[in-house]
């Protein structure tokens, strides 16, 4: 037995050494898998990749290993993956700035045609909470109150083209109205300054907000997605209450560098839609406010170009100013 | 009594043998890792973090809590023993911590860090119990306005921690405001000095700037003398404070406590702050000033106590509010919540096992820690024993390794390099560094924090004195600006 294992190792040494094109033909995956993520260990992005990552690891028979490569928004890590080999030995978590990051960020690669898209893993969406003396129940009436006071609302966010901050932008642009944008350093403070009535309103993901509206700190007036959320069925959504097309939802993807064979882009899909399929998994992502999804590579690709191409718009109309 | 009733079913849950294994380990983990700089709780915790999907909640959040005592425990270590700073708290620690280890009193001043840590957890810890739920409702009091008369008055205390020339002082406040606003503006969204580099977009990081400034500028000092001279002197005097040491260093610990008791309260400001500002506190009542610098105790043990008690108090937004007060405690409340537990204001009520054991775990985390800690004195005094020519290419390997893992990006190891040479300059030019570090940590908050009281009022200046509290910062901050000119004024009427 360990004769045979060592012969086979040899054997894997000569031809490693012999031939790189060899090892193309060595059945995928033969080594660990890097998986980049974008930030810095403890946000979302990194505790989705977490809970997905030890499935992910078991199904493929070889360890993906995760690299924390944070900063500028996670274009950094995006970068990185852009300009990797194309050997399925590298794949990415598309962050939800990555539909965003075009029109905000000077990049050195191109946010569509420089990646094989492999799946949208999972989907959150933002609750939109105002500050109870804010006297406005629902989207209809906020709308009202809006115009009868143009500019005079503050809306808080985690950062200047956050989900948070565009949920609000798009809001303003597809209704007419005027808010004035607060920002503050993260998703925390902003929601300390709605409850403390700081700020008026506020775009948060649904778990963080929603146990805040339950206690009666905030009202709860709507949902962002394009569906009522399964954590609260009870809460319309924006779209449905007067804002027809209204529609934000953050989303975590996974993507490998473009020119990556299609044999190994479907060995990723194939084995990551099982590990979203996994009740475990599923129920951990349930738990952050992300409905695990798992489309096609096409369906991913078109939703990416649509997104780049919706938010570019909104952020060039609302004036935001990046680099 | 209620509360006693509540400590005794969180003493139940948290003294199974199960759950004091895992607080052990988690403490013993921490310590370990967090000893790395730049390695701190956060991620240490978010790391680690998967561990605990298998776990039960109770026992999964009881090992959180304790790898975060840990983590924040180790960076003390090595700001006194190596001047090494692991986080934004321990920085204050290298000031005295490093210059007591340097006269051979390491054991003393790590005991000292122990002890005053475990007495604020201790402090921490019932205040959470008694007064959680009312003090995360006051901490909502502290409205932009605040936080800007706040950091305007921690500013103008400053001046106090220069070591004599005050323009020198001064001069290193702005350059650290300089390097504090590199990186995207919180308002704008425009990149400031990031020169198209992307890697400069979020800013510089905390322990790029306080490593380069203390560990890797110390390095080079030492290596420069001409006569290779060890820099630790051989005698190690006693590993254990002395009756004298213990004197001086309660009153310092308990005011300590007190101060980090109230700013941990305060999201996104928090250890950092307190440890800042109780540091300038027992320099100014201190009978003699000059000693601060020079490896007084009472240096290393009001940080020491200021950033444990924050470290503690900071667990109350999260708990009672559903809110994290730091990126650490995000983690632990995403962790609370993948264990399915809504933190917020019914957690208490809904889990009371879990927010009753999770107190009375806190407790025991910061005694293990002594337990820990104690017995592991001698050995770290040992180490310095190690000599320099060996020692000093160990630290620095540190240094790189800590700075690399924070982003896993060997730019910041570069960019650590570079300030250490500027801290190198600084040293020559008999500059301080920590009123640099003082403005990189406040001023882009002041600035933050200015910028927004006035787009919420409007451009309306009044704002800050028209709000209660900010206008007590305020008259504070006056009071604090006369009693410094004062002296000085005197001192020039009479000459010697």
């Amino acid at each position: 037995m360990q004769d045979r294992s060592i012969v086979r190792l040899l054997t894997l040494a000569l031809v490693l050494g012999a031939a790189h094109s060899a090892l193309a033909q060595a059945p995928y995956p033969a080594r660990p898998i890097r998986f980049l993520v974008g930030f810095p260990p403890g946000g979302t992005n990194d505790i989705v990749a977490r809970a997905i990552a030890p499935k992910f690891s078991e199904f493929l028979g070889q360890s993906v290993v995760i690299e924390n490569r944070g900063g500028a928004n996670a274009s950094i890590a995006t970068d990185l993956a852009a300009h990797a080999a194309p050997d399925g030995y590298t794949i990415l978590l598309v962050a939800p700035g990555h539909a965003t990051n075009p029109a905000l960020l000077k990049l050195n690669f191109d946010s569509i045609n420089d990646f094989a898209f492999i799946t949208l893993l999972a989907e959150s969406q933002n609750l939109l909470v105002v500050h109870p003396s804010l006297p406005a129940r629902t989207v209809k009436e906020l709308i009202a109150l809006s115009k009868r006071r143009p500019g005079d609302i503050n809306y808080g966010s985690s950062g200047t083209g956050t989900t948070t901050h565009l949920s609000a932008e798009l809001f303003q642009y597809m209704t007419g109205i005027k808010w004035t944008h607060i920002p503050y350093k993260g998703g925390g403070p902003g929601l300390v300054a709605l409850i403390s009535g700081e700020v008026s309103l506020y775009f948060g993901n649904v778990p963080t907000v929603i146990r805040q509206a339950r206690a009666g700190k905030v009202r709860a007036v709507a949902t962002t997605g394009s569906k009522r959320t399964p954590a609260a069925p009870d809460i319309p959504t924006v779209a449905e209450s007067g804002v027809p097309g209204y529609e934000v939802t953050t989303a975590y993807g996974m993507a490998a560098p473009a020119k990556t064979p299609r044999a190994i882009v479907d060995r990723l899909h194939a084995d990551v839609v099982r590990v979203l399929n996994s009740p475990d998994v599923s129920n951990r992502l349930r738990a952050l406010g992300a409905d695990p999804i798992g489309n096609t590579p096409e369906q991913y690709t078109a939703f990416v170009k649509n997104e780049i191409s919706k938010w570019g718009k909104v952020i060039k109309a609302a004036g935001i100013k990046g680099e | 009594m209620d509360l006693l009733a509540n400590l005794a079913l969180g003493f139940g849950v948290a003294f199974s043998l199960e759950n004091l294994a895992y607080c052990f380990a988690g403490v013993a983990l921490g310590t370990l890792i967090g000893v790395l700089p730049g390695v701190g709780p956060l991620v240490t915790i978010a790391m680690l973090f998967p561990i605990t999907f298998h776990l039960p909640a109770v026992p999964a959040i009881i090992m959180l809590a304790g790898i975060f005592y840990g983590a924040q425990y180790g960076g003390s270590t090595t700001s006194i023993l190596v001047n090494l700073p692991g986080e934004t708290a321990s920085a204050v620690t290298c000031i005295d911590g490093y210059q007591m280890a340097r006269r051979g009193r390491a054991g003393p001043a790590l005991a000292t860090a122990a002890l005053a840590s475990f007495f604020a957890g201790c402090v921490g810890t019932l205040l959470i119990a008694l007064a959680g739920p009312t003090l995360g409702e006051w901490a909502l009091n502290f409205g932009a306005a605040e936080y800007t008369s706040l950091m305007l008055m921690a500013l103008v205390a400053s001046a106090v921690m220069t070591q004599g020339d005050s323009a020198k002082g001064l001069a290193m406040v702005v350059l650290g405001l300089l390097v504090g606003v590199v990186g995207v503006d919180v308002n704008s969204g425009m990149s400031r000095y990031s020169f198209g580099i992307p890697e400069l977009v979020d800013g510089i990081g905390f322990t790029v700037v306080a490593v380069g400034l203390f560990a890797v500028a110390e390095i080079v000092v030492n290596l420069e003398s001409r006569e290779p001279r060890e820099v630790y002197t051989g005698k190690v005097t006693g590993l254990m404070p002395t009756a004298q040491d213990i004197r001086d260093a309660a009153w310092p610990t308990v005011r300590g406590t007190a101060m980090g008791a109230c700013f941990g309260v305060l999201p996104g400001t928090g250890p950092a702050l307190s440890s800042f500002a109780t540091y300038m506190l027992e320099k100014k009542l201190a009978r003699d000033p000059s000693r601060f610098g020079s490896g007084a105790i009472e240096g290393v043990a009001a940080p020491e106590a200021a950033n444990n008690a924050a470290a503690q108090t900071a667990f109350i937004p999260m708990l009672t509010l559903g809110i994290p007060a730091s990126a650490t405690m995000a983690v632990m409340l995403a962790a609370l919540t993948l264990q399915g537990i809504a933190a917020g204001p019914q957690v208490m009520l809904e889990k009371p096992d879990l927010f009753w054991g999770l107190i009375a775990s806190m407790w025991i985390g910061n005694c293990l820690l002594v337990v820990l800690n104690l017995p592991l004195v001698g050995i770290w005094v040992r180490l310095l024993t190690v000599p320099y020519r060996w020692l000093f290419p160990s630290i620095i390997l540190f240094c790189c390794i800590g700075n690399y893992s924070v982003s896993n990006n060997p730019f910041d190891v570069y960019l650590c390099a570079i300030i250490g040479v500027l801290g190198y300059v600084l040293v020559k030019l008999e500059c301080e560094p920590a009123p640099l570090l003082l403005g990189y940590v406040l001023g882009p908050l002041l600035e933050e924090n200015l910028r927004r009281a006035l787009l919420i009022a409007r451009g309306d200046p009044t704002v800050f004195f028209t709000r209660p509290l900010s206008l007590v910062f305020m008259i504070a901050t006056l009071l604090i600006l006369v009693i410094m000119v004062a002296p000085a004024a005197r001192r020039n009427r009479q000459p010697k």
